[in-house]
């Protein structure tokens, strides 16, 4: 028996793998395990289809004229290492791209930045920039820090949850148990979300807004509290600064202009403020809801607002828990798998940033600078200035919007190489492809959600010559006769403690893993933010956020709202899950899912193959007809390849988070 | 003990239903249904203390062991009737029927333990009445603090 940590969402559930000739045979949850309790959801039990499956990548394949030629290890790295030497060198190194990858380890993510930035490349990023790129930077500059708050279980201890732009129960269904614990114990639950989700049934109030109107319903919120004087005087006094910037900015934002723009009515938005900011401990969840829009980094901000103003942080049972959709990606933020931070949120601006580096990895050619996002790349190689990517673990085609953007994008590059477990859309266009192990296969450590850093071990082989993304990316740096002395991933997480502040103390990880940030081995604070905060001074920030109407509004040929997101049975961007038959056996097809109302005017019955269109593309699915879904707005998860041709092009200035969740579209039944 | 399921704590995750399956050769006994997209009810055997599917078997494969509805597959002829008889559809499969056996070796029946938000207990009925019963009497004295 082999004990692991899930490899689906960010929760960070453990279980054994019970191992038999060499192969994983069964799933044991622990049932002592902190977080899951013996509990698993059904992702994680099929997550044992994966390991053995019949399509996962076994050789290194070159792209040919008569199609995939096998290659050993030793020709492969040579074609990627002379062909990233070749473009950098002829080009300079910002025509190369590196996109990491969130479900790689902490050591592996680390490898892969220090493999760009070694190269003297800034462009170097991962899918964290799709999911919550807006929450590291909107958390970060309202109070220093960008991860959740509270461990997940101390939601058990709150007596209000706010949930908005988040269906854990869907997708991080372990917070189910920790939620119902606190409503079972008296805990008020609200669920802001346009669609009654299996999150808004658990709710005592469903606040169901128009979809990208998270910021007025916030503003709406945080300004009833001011004019109600429920705010907590003495924590802002203490703990904040800007308030009557945020005060002045509310001037015009009364709870009957947040009722207009957000379809909630004021009553309803009254009632959830005061639940929130009177009650002992209240937390706020949050997900890409809040996160997946042109105005992502503001909602951000909101949300910090509303939780400063009523001093709900640094307690038991309060704080901000911006729910994570990747096993690690929030290791991969940690390590520096973002272009505006080296490891431990170092700024590259920071002339210290580069001399500790430099030094430690014995480079001079580091880059001073932020480079491209993964959003960015795309639009580098369409202008054709981007010239090669290395994609680690991360399947674009699918999951970046504008999908025929994006194909283009890696259409018009020099060369394209895709390392993953199964041949991806993304893979499918590579000139190399490298196969890589899973995580039942290597060693390691993920950073959970609740900043908990724990191990996984080696269960079985991986299939083939798939090797470990640890084993590739060194092999490749050496081949390119760089600095790379590893041995195993104990090696790079000796180094990572030593280079990663946050994670100085975590040299002993036991049973659980341990918490960051941890200065001293053993010593570490689940909850952060208890007496001051990681900023210059210690004090939080109010910031003015902004509410922006959406990107697209409605009109009369793209009339319906297309708002995207997640299903129970499936996992981002589906190359795993719908390789899954157990899970294909729940859910299988593309839904598409309407109000009845629509559904009428459209002459469309449940189980009808329709066609959705937006002025980016269309896209056939099955429609679901469900009083669920308010009229006027149609859901889709993006689990399948179609849904991600219908998305544009509209970011966040700031955080550059693409704009998934509200999209102006028209659908029709296929005749 | 048959597997009770409280329809307000399920989040029709599905779950339980890949648990029973894993552990049972891909065969499952639970099977969530989601009424009106909103209401997941994890749908398990009752072992009925009067069952009509052991009063329709004309082969004996299936007989009450204590408290337990038991079915012997060794017996079954596959005619079916068993699966027409049950009130709630949760005898499964056509010449291989397929009942929660609630896992024989486990303290708790994996589809209790794997639930994340704790829908499903197993127990006497006494036990399970008397949880229920708690948690309403918490309910009403709260209500009744808050006036």
């Amino acid at each position: 028996m082999v004990a692991t940590i899930c490899p689906y969402c960010a929760c960070g559930c453990g279980f054994y793998l019970e191992v038999e000739r060499g192969q994983a045979r069964r799933i044991i949850p622990r049932s002592d395990h902190p977080v899951n309790q013996g509990a698993l959801c059904p992702k994680g039990w099929a997550s044992l289809e994966m390991i053995h499956h019949p399509e996962r990548l076994k050789w290194p394949l070159r792209r040919t004229a008569d199609g995939w030629e096998r290659l050993s290890w030793q020709q492969a790295l040579q074609i990627l290492a002379d062909n990233l030497r070749r473009i950098g060198d002829t080009r300079g190194p910002d025509a190369l791209g590196f996109l990491s990858s969130t479900k790689c380890t902490n050591e592996e993510n680390y490898l892969i930045q220090k493999l760009a930035r070694t190269m003297g490349c800034a462009n170097v990023d991962s899918c964290a920039r799709l999911c919550h790129a807006s929450t590291v930077v909107g958390l970060r500059r309202s109070m220093g820090s960008c991860s959740v708050t509270n461990p997940l279980s101390d939601l058990a201890n709150s007596r209000c949850i706010l949930v908005i732009g988040s269906n854990f129960a869907e997708n991080h269904p372990i917070l189910a148990r920790w939620v119902l614990q606190a409503k079972e114990a008296g805990a008020t639950l609200i669920v802001a979300d346009p669609r009654r989700t299996p999150t808004a049934w658990l709710a005592d109030q469903h606040l169901p807004l128009r979809p990208g109107t998270d910021v007025a319903l916030l503003n709406g919120m945080v300004r009833h509290i001011l004019d109600q004087g429920l705010h907590d005087r003495d924590f802002v006094q203490r703990r904040t600064t800007g308030l009557e910037q945020l005060r002045s900015s509310l001037a015009d934002f009364s709870l009957a202009r947040a009722e207009r723009i957000t379809g909630v009515s004021a009553g309803e938005l009254a009632r959830a403020a005061r639940a929130y900011a009177s009650s002992p401990a209240s937390a706020v969840v949050y997900g890409m809801g809040v996160t997946q829009h042109a105005s992502g980094t503001a909602g951000v901000e909101a949300v910090a607002n509303l939780a400063l103003l009523c001093g709900q942080l640094g307690r038991p049972g309060t704080g901000i828990l911006p729910m994570r959709g990747q096993n690690n990606v929030q290791g991969a933020c940690d390590m520096g798998a973002m272009t505006e931070f080296y490891p431990g949120y170092r700024l590259p601006e920071d002339p210290r940033t580069v001399q500790v580096f430099g030094a430690a990895w014995g480079s001079t050619c580091l880059p001073a600078r932020k480079g491209l996002t993964s959003m960015e790349m795309m639009d580098a190689a369409l202008f054709g200035t981007l010239k090669a990517m290395y994609i680690v673990g991360e399947d674009p085609i699918c999951s970046h919007p504008d999908q025929s953007r994006t194909r283009q994008a890696l259409q018009s590059l020099d060369f394209l190489a895709v390392q993953d477990i199964f041949m991806t859309e993304t893979a499918e266009m590579a000139d190399l492809v490298l196969p890589a192990a899973c995580w039942a296969e290597k060693e390691g450590t993920f950073t959970s959600a609740e900043r908990r850093v724990q191990r996984i071990y080696r269960a079985t082989d991986p299939p083939g010559e798939a090797r470990e993304d640890l084993w590739i990316v060194s092999n490749l740096a050496r081949t390119l006769g760089l600095n790379f002395p590893y041995t195993d991933a104990s090696s790079v997480f000796q180094e990572i403690c030593r280079r990663v502040t946050i994670y100085k103390g975590l040299v002993d990880l036991g049973d659980f893993g341990g918490f960051w940030p941890c200065l001293e081995p053993g010593k570490w604070n689940e909850i952060l933010h208890q007496d001051c905060f990681p900023t210059e001074g210690g004090l939080a920030r109010f910031l003015p956020a902004t509410y922006c109407p959406s990107t697209q509004e409605p009109g009369a040929d793209y009339p319906l709202l297309l708002t995207t997101g997640r299903k129970v049975c499936h996992f981002n961007s589906g190359s795993i899950t719908r390789r899954t038959p157990s899970l294909l056996a729940i859910s299988d097809h593309l839904v598409v899912e309407m109000n009845p109302e629509d559904a009428a005017v459209l002459e469309i019955v449940e189980g009808d193959r329709v066609w959705v269109k937006t002025v980016q593309g269309s896209a056939s699915g099955y429609a679901h007809v469900s009083g669920s879904i308010p009229a006027g707005v149609v859901f889709m998860p993006f689990h399948f390849p179609a849904t991600n041709r219908l998305t544009g092009d509209a970011r966040d200035p700031i955080s550059h988070i693409p704009e998934l969740k509200a999209w102006a579209c028209q659908v029709k039944k296929e005749v | 003990m048959p597997v009770y399921v409280d329809v307000g704590r399920c989040v029709a995750c599905h779950g339980c239903e890949m648990a029973c399956s894993v552990s049972h050769q891909g065969r499952s006994g639970v099977f969530v249904q989601v009424v009106d997209d909103l209401v997941g009810v994890s749908m398990i055997c009752r072992h009925c203390q009067d069952a009509p599917c052991i009063r329709v078997c004309y082969a004996g494969a299936l007989q009450q062991e204590g408290t337990e509805v038991v079915l012997d597959e060794t017996l079954c002829t596959g005619c079916g009737l068993c699966q027409a008889a049950c009130p709630f559809g949760l005898i499964s499969g056509g010449t291989r029927p397929f009942k929660c056996d609630l896992c024989p070796g486990l303290q708790t029946p994996l589809c209790v333990t794997t639930c994340p938000s704790g829908a499903l207990s197993d127990g006497p009925f006494q036990a399970v009445a008397g949880h229920f019963r708690a948690l309403a009497a918490q309910k009403l004295a709260r209500s009744g603090v808050r006036r």
